[in-house]
């Protein structure tokens, strides 16, 4: 796809998605660390159109991201200093 | 034929060691009187909860591996959830119509690892950073630089292509 050329200002770079960039890299509830930089410091999933996740692995990871704050490995809500 | 079942519970991080055992015994036994193997049964350490459970602001992780059937997970979960010292748990099926006969359990158990962090061979592309983790005592860090930057998911963004020229 060629961004067309016509006057556009951004150019808007196909994100990636880690998962399926990195097989290595299995979604795990229990990886909060690794769960965290999928979250916002407020504690909140960051939407797919930022992270770049594809759909696929944007429900994986949002499952596990739920499961991990059911066992307090993650926040529901982060405190505000 | 059983499934894999593994569930993860927080118990109080103030219990003397005879209190741990006891959790111990009272889980274990309720997966082997419902015909329920043992796989493995691991304390990973206290660790600080990403909010307040009654009132409690740090826990011991405890992670417990186990084939069996449906009525075991029944049975453990009620144990669980009727004892006072374990404040969460969660139970995660993680595979099917296995055999006990020709299952492989030490082999199994190579493939757990507190919080999955792996212990990994540094990865050449990526320098070392130290992270902000506040870690689990006890537990093994994760080995810095071995995945993702502190700018996370967005970063593989700007490596690509080399050409485009926004700012």
């Amino acid at each position: 796809m060629s961004t067309g050329g016509g006057g556009k200002k951004f150019f808007f770079r196909r994100k990636v998605c880690t998962f399926c960039a990195d097989k290595g890299v299995a979604l795990d509830y229990k990886d909060y660390a690794l769960l965290r930089r999928f979250t916002t410091d407020r504690g909140r999933i960051i939407p797919r159109r930022i992270s770049g996740c594809c759909a696929k692995h944007q429900r994986a990871l949002t499952n596990a991201i739920k499961m991990a704050r059911a066992i307090a490995l993650l926040p529901f809500q982060a405190a505000e200093d | 034929m059983l499934r894999k079942y593994e569930t993860l519970f927080i118990v109080r991080p103030d219990l003397p060691e005879e209190q741990m055992a006891k959790v111990k015994e009272r889980a274990t036994a309720a997966v082997t009187s419902q015909g329920g193997l043992e796989i493995a049964y691991q304390d990973w350490g206290k660790k600080k909860l990403a909010y307040p459970v009654k009132k409690v602001q740090k826990a011991n992780y405890v992670y417990f591996r186990y084939l069996a059937g449906g009525e075991a997970v029944a049975e453990l979960e009620r144990v669980l959830k009727v004892h006072d010292d374990v404040l969460r748990f969660i139970t995660v099926k993680l595979g099917d119509r296995i055999d006990p006969a020709t299952f492989d359990m030490e082999e199994d158990r190579k493939g757990i690892f507190p919080f999955n962090i792996k212990p990994r061979e540094p990865s050449a592309e990526r320098p070392a950073e130290e992270g902000d983790e506040e870690g689990v005592e006890g537990a093994p860090r994760r080995s810095s630089g071995s995945r993702w930057g502190e700018d996370g998911p967005a970063e593989n963004t700007s490596a690509d292509e080399g050409m485009g020229d926004e700012n």
